[in-house]
Parts: C-alpha cells; sequence; structure tokens
C-alpha cells in the first residue's frame, strides 16, 4: 500500500463514501455500542460538578466494572491534595474507609440519593458505614480551597 | 446531515456557557457516542473508555472558559479522552497497542461476529479487518462525525486526511476501493 496517495484519497467526499461511513456507525454501534446508561451517569457527575469544584483524577485503581472481590482501594490526586478510599462490601451496604492528605477536611460521599458526610481526623482518617451499594463520589471541602470532587465510582 | 456535529455542538457550548445549563445535557447526549467509539478505538477496555469519556465531560466544565474557540470542542473533546485512555491504560499496565476484535482466524467465532445481522456488515466488517489498525481506529471514529467535521477529528486523533475540505483520505479511499471490487458490495 502506498504510503503517501492512495489513489482517490484526495477527491472529494461523495454519496458512496457516505453509504460507507453510514455502515461502519452502525457496524460498530452493533458490535461495540455505548453503554445505554452512559450519558445518565455522565449528567449525574457533571450536575456534581457544577459546584465549581476542582477534578481529582484517579491515579490508581478502576472506577467501574464488576467487582469480584469484596474490597478495592483507588486513590485520587487534585493538586497537592490525595485522597486514598478503600470499600468493603456486604449484601446491600459498604463501609468506605479513607485517607485525605489534609487533616479535618470534610469528606461527602455522595451516593444515589444519598449524602454523608464525615470529617477526616488528625491523621486525614475517616470511615462511613451502611452506605448503600451503587455509584458514588467524593467531595473534599476544607477551609480557604476550592471543593475537590471526584469522578463517580462503583461502591 | 444539514448541520454537522461540531456546528451543533459548538451552539450548544456556546449557550452553555452563556448560562444555559440544560445545553450541557444536549452536548452530553450529542458527543459522547463519537467519544466511546474514540476511546474503544484506541483499545480501551469497557471500563476504561468510561472512566476516560467522564473525566474528559468533568475537565470540560472545568475549562469551560479557558476554550477560546467554541468550534473547537468536539476536538478537545476527541484529544482528551484519546490522551486520557492512554494514561489509564498505561496506569493499569495494559498493552495499548494490542488488536481488538480481530478474529484469530477465518473460522474463529467472535463476539462480533454474533452481534452482526446482515451479510453486508458481514462484509463490510471482513473488509475492515483487511485494513491496517491506524485506519481501523480512523474510520471508526470517523463514522461517527459528520462528513464537515471529518477533517478536524481525524486532525485531533493525530492522523489528518487532507488539508482543506473533507476530501476522503487514504484509509476510507482504500476501504472503498476495496468494497467496490467486491461483487457482493452492494454500492
Amino acid at each position: 500500500m502506498p504510503q503517501e496517495n492512495y489513489p482517490g484519497a484526495d477527491a472529494p467526499m461523495d454519496a458512496t463514501d457516505e453509504r460507507i461511513l453510514v455502515g461502519l456507525a452502525t457496524l460498530y454501534d452493533a458490535i461495540d455500542p455505548m453503554p445505554s446508561d452512559l450519558v445518565d451517569r455522565i449528567d449525574f457527575a457533571l450536575a456534581v460538578a457544577e459546584l465549581e469544584a476542582d477534578i481529582a483524577e484517579l491515579t490508581r485503581g478502576e472506577l467501574v466494572g464488576v467487582r469480584s472481590e469484596e474490597t478495592d482501594s483507588v486513590t485520587f490526586t487534585s493538586g497537592s491534595l490525595s485522597l486514598m478510599v478503600t470499600t468493603v462490601r456486604s449484601a446491600h451496604h459498604v463501609r468506605v474507609d479513607g485517607w485525605v492528605t489534609s487533616p479535618g477536611a470534610d469528606v461527602d460521599v455522595v451516593g444515589e440519593g444519598v449524602t454523608r458526610t464525615v470529617t477526616a481526623d488528625a491523621g486525614g482518617r475517616f470511615s462511613l458505614d451502611e452506605i448503600p451499594r451503587g455509584r458514588a463520589h467524593f467531595v473534599v471541602r476544607r477551609e480557604g480551597y476550592r471543593p475537590v470532587i471526584t469522578p463517580s465510582m462503583e461502591i | 446531515m444539514n448541520t454537522s456535529l461540531g456546528a451543533q455542538a459548538a451552539s450548544a457550548f456556546v449557550a452553555y456557557r452563556e448560562g444555559d445549563r440544560g445545553q450541557l445535557r444536549t452536548l452530553v447526549t450529542l458527543l459522547t457516542p463519537l467519544l466511546w467509539h474514540t476511546a474503544r478505538a484506541q483499545n480501551a477496555t469497557k471500563e476504561v473508555a468510561e472512566d476516560a469519556i467522564q473525566t474528559a465531560w468533568l475537565r470540560l466544565v472545568d475549562a469551560a472558559d479557558s476554550i477560546t474557540d467554541p468550534k473547537g470542542v468536539v476536538s478537545w473533546l476527541v484529544i482528551t479522552v484519546k490522551r486520557e485512555s492512554w494514561r489509564l491504560l498505561r496506569l493499569a499496565g495494559r498493552d495499548v497497542t494490542s488488536e481488538w476484535g480481530v478474529p484469530e482466524t477465518a473460522d474463529e467465532t467472535t463476539p462480533e461476529d454474533l452481534a452482526i445481522t446482515s451479510d453486508q456488515q458481514r462484509l463490510l466488517w471482513g473488509h475492515v479487518n483487511d485494513l491496517p489498525e491506524r485506519c481501523r481506529t480512523l474510520l471508526r471514529v470517523i463514522a461517527f462525525a459528520a462528513s464537515p467535521d471529518y477533517a478536524g477529528v481525524a486532525a485531533s486523533l493525530g492522523m489528518p486526511v487532507g488539508s482543506i475540505g473533507p476530501t476522503r483520505g487514504r484509509c476510507l479511499a482504500r476501504l472503498r476501493s476495496m468494497l467496490l471490487s467486491d461483487p457482493s458490495w452492494e454500492a
């Protein structure tokens, strides 16, 4: 295959090209469809982000997927702040044990229809029990700083 | 298509920045399918794809005021999803260059085969898999953009199709000639 100019590469798009591309889109939607609830989940995350918060990014672990283990840990980072969260699951509820690099910060666990708040101790540790399973994200609030919000994760 | 994806996205983005919060939902609905296929075309797992897309949207809200040209919002998101997919894949120690969805042998049944319902789709899938991986990546994403946006989206992926206007580009030209020379293809 020529590396530079394949015959017809410089020609304008025509109806056949459009049909091929429509065919490709249909094909990929059939073999690998976007999850039907993805838009809703993004919407949910964005609604919270409008609190004008800084966004923490995931630096260790995964946010979604079927989790086989009862316990797992993820770490989020934003600027100088890190938040490590370990979740321990029972049948319907989750215990969240966390550590934040900012002692005394307030940490919200925002689940579907429920928000719980806890204040980190002098060592930055916090714990919340009986959080319903489902999607949740965390908001860390400190005096004098913008809140930090994490992407939502399956807990 | 009368109004291109890029133009619709730009107008929703401008309205959102001017205070119409509902336009953010419009933008998400409009562009997330393109972003899904962008991430998946980078060999992102479904989990990584979701994480990357969610992060890109959160960053867009965060950076909304710093995007000078609203017409660039589609490219901005495509680039962010691509980079974030690669970052998360590296973090997870995954091989970002591994093949995706290509049958090992001609008669091996893959999940893709099961999802394909027509002979025309099967034929198209067969030819697509004969293309180099770069072309498959590009065409998969381009298929979810409207024609006036191809050039911009392709450039965002680091694979410019031509400097001026929506020309066909090498990958589409190649797939087209494969299909046109296949007697079973109903052009």
